[in-house]
């Protein structure tokens, strides 16, 4: 019986459909691949999340190993529109951003996140303008808290303003007992109240990035 | 709190780059590794599904924290020594 291959080794030489192959199929191959799939994440999520990013290492194991079972799960949904390495990592990837996320906010409260006072357009106004362009300036961001007063729903104004304060959609939804792409949905349609109401306010998109020279 | 002045026009860009048509997280993230691919090979000409990726992640910060995670880790595996190099 040949030595199983390291990680070096087991990146060169296994293809995409082997990959596959191996994974889906039992006994030694299955095990030597999950044990290699395990190496190539581990490693991969150690050196991208470095430089004060990471997880300790205790953690990062727990994040791969979720992350093996979940590939195994959803093996027969990778169309080979890129590398398996790739598309394998990009499960793992998700699973340790949503660790981290949950990490950093599970203790702040949607209420402390956003509340309606938040937005003060006189923040917002760019120092040193002359008055004619901090006229300008003030007149968007008025006609945006109006927007966000009189249109949005309190969903929509209360994921929009959390979201924008920096908490991660993920939480929030966890918070609103939803999920994510409902959450995006949401803030979504907030934006779009936006986006008209200005327009209607005559501040078209173009309007607003000169104003503000984006 | 407040919302600083760089986080409302944070707000600012993402409604003016708000399109009537986007891509939802979950549709990017099925995407991700293949545009991680695209992008790294240098390939600007971009399909429409993958331009819908490109819009998205613009605008949601936690995919594109997830795809610059993504590439990161993937540049170290296939680089020199990595355990995918070529």
């Amino acid at each position: 019986m040949s030595e199983p291959l390291t990680g070096v080794e087991a990146g060169d030489r296994r293809s995409d459909e082997a990959w596959v192959a191996d994974l889906a199929g039992d006994g030694e191959a299955r095990e030597r691949a999950v044990g290699e799939l395990r190496v190539v994440l581990l490693g991969g999520l150690r050196r991208a999340l470095r430089n004060g990013r990471g997880l300790e290492d205790a953690a990062l194991e727990d994040v791969v190993q979720e992350s093996v079972m979940r590939i195994l799960a959803k093996l027969d949904t990778y169309a080979g529109r890129s590398r398996f390495t790739t598309w394998a990592m990009s499960v793992a990837v998700h699973r340790a951003m949503s660790e981290l996320r949950h990490r950093r906010w599970k203790d702040v409260s949607l209420d402390r996140a956003a509340d309606d006072s938040d937005f003060q357009p006189e923040r917002a106004v760019d120092d040193g303008l002359g008055p004619d362009a901090a006229a300008e300036q003030k007149a968007v961001l008025e006609a945006m808290r109006t927007i966000i007063d009189r249109d949005l729903t309190d969903r929509q104004r209360q994921a929009l303003l959390a979201s924008i304060g920096g908490m991660p959609l993920e939480e929030i939804a966890r918070k609103m007992n939803s999920n994510r792409n409902a959450l995006y949905k949401l803030t979504f349609d907030a934006r779009k109240k936006l986006k008209d109401g200005l327009e209607q306010s005559g501040f078209a998109a173009d309007d607003v990035r000169s104003i503000f020279a984006f | 709190m407040p919302l600083s002045r760089d986080q409302i026009h944070s707000l600012l860009r993402e409604v003016c780059g708000t399109c009537p048509d986007e891509m939802t997280c979950e549709c990017c993230l099925d995407e991700i590794s293949r545009f991680v691919e695209q992008i790294a090979a240098g390939g600007r000409d971009l399909c429409e599904t993958l331009r819908a990726v490109e819009q998205h992640i613009a605008i949601c910060p936690e995919c594109r924290e997830e795809y610059e995670v993504l590439r990161l880790a993937i540049e170290e595996l296939r680089g020199p020594g990595g355990p995918c190099s070529s």
